[in-house]
Parts: structure tokens; sequence; C-alpha cells
């Protein structure tokens, strides 16, 4: 009889190895899925396609945060409860794998011990059993199954040694009486089952096993050596810094290629599209507004690849946990946790994703402090910015001087970063929820195809969530610089511009940026920013071209355009003072709306957002003028 | 007074070869508790659990990491700037933050 279609649930720790046997269970087809009225995610997912054309039923597999236990203590553990507690059919729980790692099983088989008790049908799976068999450990599983009343499986997550059985066997799992809740143990109880799991783990170990401490040992051998250079107190800090300047550089050297390229071609073409028929609407709505608003938030793809990969190797080669662990106490003091370290990181690239994955923090206070200031760290959009006002300011001098700039900036980015921080953590009311505990896995080599594939599927998530935001803003911004377009015949394009809706906001809000150094043209861009903050450039290029070189059509460098552009007192508008202004406003200013949006969402508090935004860009604002007032008076303002 | 005591803690903390010894045998001796956090001096000194402090969440979540009474557990390091506590017991290595560390009672094994 074929069975009907079962759905299993992985319940493991973190770093048990839970998440690479629902990688290979599921192949790249699993879904995320955001359990409803919670930020933490776990995933569904068919089996993969060569492993369901084995099997006799159809097998559906879910994913829960890694937990280790199903007492609910934080945000993790009770979403993992009530994911195996569903009720809803598409989401019902028929069964339970508890992964173990078989190198840490005592602490491991708490865990089995609380599935048990529930009732649910279960399957016991040890992970990490090629180390066991280099080894030559051999385990005794009667020993388990005999405890659990169900069958055990090896797996080794290298080679997906034991996953069609591991699929097979899940598939006979299915549940005619309803699963018990799970009981409270009081701490006694509690020290007692852990008593029985470490001798239960003995005997799995030691039954077939001679020389196991040896054995283990040889195990945990090198993981000891490296870490005794890499936890070292000085040594293994500058080590740190050291692997984080790598990432970083080659987050420049590497995309910077890629990304030239996509901006070049998205220019190109998008230049070629809007003058195939010049005086048509439709045509520059489709070459200056589709497709440079695609370029616009493709053209960080490769950077933010580059990041979600190199941080994909420190994860999985387990160098995450002694980072985590060195930056926990400065990070503690500023009020967030070892655990922000990841998050804060992805900033560099963008802070979607950034603030995405902050869901791994479990204490909601620390988790806030660092959602708030990760808009703060030098995202990727900024570049073409920073870029674009380095080139200005040193382009004729020496390059290892504009190098010096974007580094300061940089740290500029970290230390702002880091007073806001600490300033919030003074402001909030404290909480002792705060937890840190951390378990640091064995030093593993990094699957190289796995990393590769993950990279590349946080790169097109943050493409799904960021792109279409800013996607839509930027049609926005052209519209307004596009329209109204009533009886435009015989008006020069400066005075097109002019009259459009963006040159009106534009002159609107000159009052307010004068004092920062720029006039409503550079207002304009930095409106524009809003829509992604590279559109800034774009939106530059386009007012100072058409402004300023009438029928001009050689003279297409941005930068001669800014060198010779005027306000309307005669003054120059780009001056060292004003540009300063300016790189200082974006280093701190919020003017993201795909990041706005995305912190009411994973926050659940428009309040929060809106704090965030007004605090960012008032104190951009105040900081700009000073700047901009503070340097002219010492002569830079010409 | 004063002075005999700092000539007795001078004596006991810098010139003792076995310093590590006689703090905690300091501690005991002033009635104080010793926990994790005090306890470590050098790497691969070898600490029994005989007790816990601080909230029932805390311990809890202390023995889901597999730290029980009567675990024998031993010092590895302590992270820059004040950070957390490096222990390795059984199979496991673990960082505690000093105020985690603060709810383990130990003694030298």
């Amino acid at each position: 009889m074929m069975s009907s279609s079962v759905c299993i649930a992985l319940v493991g720790a973190p770093n048990s190895g839970k998440t690479t046997l629902y990688n290979w269970l599921t192949g790249s087809r699993a879904k995320t899925v955001n359990y409803p009225g919670a930020t933490v995610e776990y995933s569904i997912g068919p089996a993969a396609l060569h492993l369901q054309e084995k099997l006799s039923g159809v097998l559906r597999i879910m994913d829960t945060p890694g937990t280790y236990s199903l007492h609910p203590k934080s945000d993790d553990e009770k979403v993992t409860l009530r994911a195996l507690y569903a009720e809803e059919p598409s989401r019902k729980v028929d069964g339970v794998i508890v992964v173990v790692d078989g190198t840490q099983m005592a602490r491991h088989l708490l865990l089995a011990e609380q599935v048990y008790e529930t009732g649910f049908p279960m399957l016991l799976v040890i992970t990490m059993a090629d180390l066991l068999r280099k080894q030559n450990i051999d385990l005794d599983l009667d020993v388990l199954r005999k405890r659990f009343d169900c069958e055990v499986l090896l797996f080794d997550g290298r080679l997906a040694g034991g996953l069609i059985e591991v699929a097979q066997a899940a598939l006979t799992l299915k549940s005619n009486q309803k699963a018990r809740q799970i009981s409270a143990w009081d701490l006694d109880r509690h020290e007692k089952v852990l008593l029985e799991c470490e001798e239960l783990a003995q005997k799995v170990l030691s039954n077939k096993t001679k020389n196991l401490e040896e054995k283990m040992a040889r195990i945990h051998a090198n993981t000891e050596r490296i870490d005794r250079v890499l936890l070292h107190p000085w040594l293994g800090l500058l080590l740190f810094l050291g692997i984080m300047a790598v990432l970083f550089s080659s987050i420049f050297w590497v995309a910077a290629p890629f990304m030239d390229l996509i901006d070049n071609s998205f220019g190109q073409l998008s230049d070629s599209v809007a003058n195939y028929n010049e005086n048509s609407l439709f045509f520059d709505f489709l070459g200056h507004g589709v497709i440079a608003s695609f370029g616009a938030f493709l053209v960080f793809v490769p950077q933010i690849f580059i990041l979600f990969f190199g941080i994909g190797i420190l994860e999985s080669s387990g160098y995450l946990a002694r980072a985590a662990t060195l930056i926990d106490r400065p990070f503690s003091k500023m009020g967030m946790s070892g655990r922000s370290f990841v998050p804060i990181l992805s900033g560099f690239a963008c802070a979607v994703p950034a603030m995405i994955a902050t869901r791994n923090i479990s204490s909601t206070r620390d988790r806030w402090i660092t959602t708030f200031v990760i808009p703060l760290m030098t995202c990727s959009a900024r570049l073409p910015v920073y870029a674009l006002f380095i080139a200005f300011l040193f382009h004729d001098r020496s390059p290892w001087l504009a190098g010096l700039t974007l580094a300061a900036l940089y740290m500029g980015s970290l230390i702002v970063g880091g007073i806001a921080a600490s300033v919030v953590h003074r402001l909030l009311p404290k909480n002792d929820q705060s937890f840190f505990m951390m378990e640091l896995p064995i030093y593993r080599m990094p699957r190289w195809s796995v990393l590769l594939r993950q990279a590349l599927t946080r790169s097109y998530s943050y493409v799904k969530k960021a792109g279409p935001a800013i996607f839509v803003f930027a049609i926005l911004i052209w519209a307004g610089t596009n329209f109204p377009r009533s009886d435009i015949e015989g008006l020069s394009e400066q005075q097109k511009l002019e009259q459009s809706y963006a040159g009106q906001l534009g002159h609107v809000i000159e009052p307010i940026v004068h004092p920062m150094g720029a006039d409503w043209r550079v207002g304009i861009g930095l409106i524009s920013a809003f829509a992604a903050r590279e559109v800034f450039v774009s939106s530059l290029a386009v007012t100072f071209n058409i402004t300023d070189k009438d029928e001009d059509a050689t003279q297409t460098s941005l930068l001669d355009s800014m060198k010779d552009a005027v306000n309307r007192y005669g003054e120059k508008v780009f001056t060292p003072a004003s540009v300063a202004a300016l790189l200082v406003f974006f280093m701190i200013a919020l003017q993201c709306m795909a990041t706005f949006a995305i912190a009411i969402r994973e926050m659940n508090s428009l309040k929060f957002a809106l704090t965030q935004l007004v605090a960012f860009n008032l104190g951009a604002y105040v900081l700009a003028v000073i700047i901009y007032q503070g340097l002219s008076a010492f002569g830079f303002g010409s | 007074m004063l002075r005999i005591w700092a000539l007795y803690f001078h004596l006991v903390f810098i010139w003792d070869e076995a310093g590590a010894v006689s703090t905690q045998n300091l501690w005991q001796a002033l009635g104080k508790v010793m926990t994790l956090k005090l306890a470590h001096t050098s790497r691969g000194q070898a600490l029994e659990i005989i007790g816990f402090l601080g909230s029932s969440m805390m311990q809890e979540r202390l023995l889901e990491m597999g730290l029980r009474k009567g675990l024998k557990l031993e010092f590895l390091g302590q992270a820059p700037f004040g950070g957390p506590i490096l222990i390795r017991f059984k199979t496991s290595v673990l960082a505690l933050r000093t105020e985690e560390a603060e709810c383990v009672e130990v003694q030298p094994s």
C-alpha cells in the first residue's frame, strides 16, 4: 500500500550536523518558512528528487532551529515546540528525527530523552560517523535501539553515506496516537537524566571499542592544537583582525571587476535603449527607468555573494564560534553579544540580510541593539557614492590617500556604530536574559560545493527581499524627474528638470540642505538615495549633466561637471568642505527604503524603524552641517 | 593591621610558587565560595563542579550544556579583554561568560 505524505521534523543541537542532513535530504528544494507571529525561521521541504524517486511514499522534512532542549526558554525553543505540535494538516508532524552528534553523545542524548517522553514516533540519527569510523570507533547501536525503542542509524555528512536508509526509515514513522505534551523537569530530574545519558553514551561508545579515550582524544587533537593559537590572548586577536582584513580586501579586489562589468553593461544597455528613440517617453522609461533600476540593485550582488561565501567558510570550518568568543566581551560592553558578530559583519555587504541574520541572537535586548546599529555599517551601496567623492577629492593626487580615506570611512562607521550601540545600551532598561554559553565545535574542512550553493541561495534571497523595494523607488525617482510633462516644448533640459516634481521638491528642501553645503540638485540626489544609496550617483549624473552641459555631448564625465558646478549664488557646489560633509552624511544617515521596510518587519515595530530613521538622519544632518561650516571657516570651502 | 594583611596577601599571591593552590585554600579558609570565574590560574588545571548558584533558568541552561555536579573539567584559558572562560570536559569545549561562570561552584580535583 502506498503510504500517504509523511512530514518528519528534524530536531537537534546547533552544530550537530542537523542542517547538513536537512540539506542532503531536501537537495535545494527547501523553502524557508516563517512561523506565523514569530521571526525565528524554520524550513519545510520535499525530499530531493533523486531521493524521492527511490522511496515508496512522499516524504517532507521540517528543519527546526538548533536547540539543546525542548523546554522553552528562548524564542528558538518556543518555535521548535510550536512547530512540533502544529495542528494544520500541511504542517502536521508525523515523526521526529533526533540528530545526535556522535562526538558529543552524552549531551545530545538529553534531547532524545525529551523527545522520547513526548511519545512522537522517533528515529535517532548519529552524525559525524565518518570521524568515528576513521578512528576505528565502533558504536553499539543496539543499546540505543533498546533504550528508545526505535531505529538508530549512522549518517556521514561529508558524502551522505546512509542517506537513503535514513529517508526510508523516516517514511515508516507514523503515529496513531496523539503526542503527549512536554512536562517540565525540575533540576534534580534534569541532572539525573544527564547522568543516565552519560552512562548510555559510554556504553554505546565503549562496548565494541577498545581504547576509547585515546581515540576520542585523537579526534579532538588537531582542534586543540589550532585553538592554542587561534584563542591565544593576543595572538588570537591579531589573527582574528588579520582574517577580517583578508575577508574585506577580497570583497573589494575580487568583487570589483564583476561589479564594474555589471555596472558598465547595464549602463550601456540602459543608454542604448533610451536613445533608440530619443523623443519617446516609453523608451526613456525602459532604458533609464526599468533597466537602470535593475542595474541599481544587481550591481552589488558580487560583493554580497563574496561576503556570504566568506561567512560560510568561517561558519562551516568552526572558526565562527571562536571569533564570537573573542569579541564577546567588547560587544557586551556595548549592549550586544558575541553572536552579533555575523549580523554586524553582514551589514558591510547589505543591511537587509544582516538584520535577518540577527534572528540567531537569543536575547531580545541584544538583538534590538544589534539591529539598531546595523545600518551604520558601511554597506556596499554606499561605495559608489564614496568612490565618486573620493575621486573628486583626490583624483590628481596620490592614490594611497584615496585608499586611506576609504579605510577611514570604514573605521568611522565602526566607531559611530560602537558609540550608538553604547548609547542605546545605557538608555534601554536592562534585563538579565542574555546568555552566551557557546560550544566550540571541532574544526572541519568546509565543503566548497555546499558553501557555493549556500552563498548563492542567500544572495538570491537578498535579491528577492531588497530588490523590489529598490526597484520600485528607482522607478519613482525616474517618474519624479520626468513628470509633469505639460507644455515642455521649447524648454531647455535644465528648465524641464526644474519644473518636474523632483525639481520642485529639491527647491523646497534647498534651504534645509544649504547649511551643509548642498544645493537643490544635490538635494534631489539625497531624496533619490532613499530608493537605494547608489541611486544618488546616477541622480547626480542626471541633474548635473543635463543642467550644466547644455548640448555639449562630449563632456560626459560627471567629475568634470561637478568641478564646474555652481549654485544660484555663483559659488561652487562641490568643494572639499561640502564633499566632506556629504561623506559624513552618507556614512551615518539611513537612506534606504529596503532597510526601513525590513526593520519594520523583523522587529515587528514601526516605532523601532522610525526611531532609527529619525535618529540617524538627524544625527547625520547635524554632523554634516558642523563639518561643512567648520571646514569652510578654515578655508576649505572653495 | 592593614599592612600585615597586605604582607600576607603579598606572600600568598606573588611569592608562593604553588600560588594556585594557596589561592584556593585561601578562598576556602575565608569561607568564600570559589566559582569558575575565580578559579582560573593556569592552563590545564583540573577542577570539579560541586554546586551551582544563580537563577534556575541559568542552572537549567548549564545542565543542558552538560555541566553537572561532580563533573570533572579542565580549565583552558580565558579570551582577551576579560572575555569568556574556556573549559574542556569529556569531549566538549565550552566558552562561558564570566557572569555564567560565576554560577558554577568548583574545587580543585
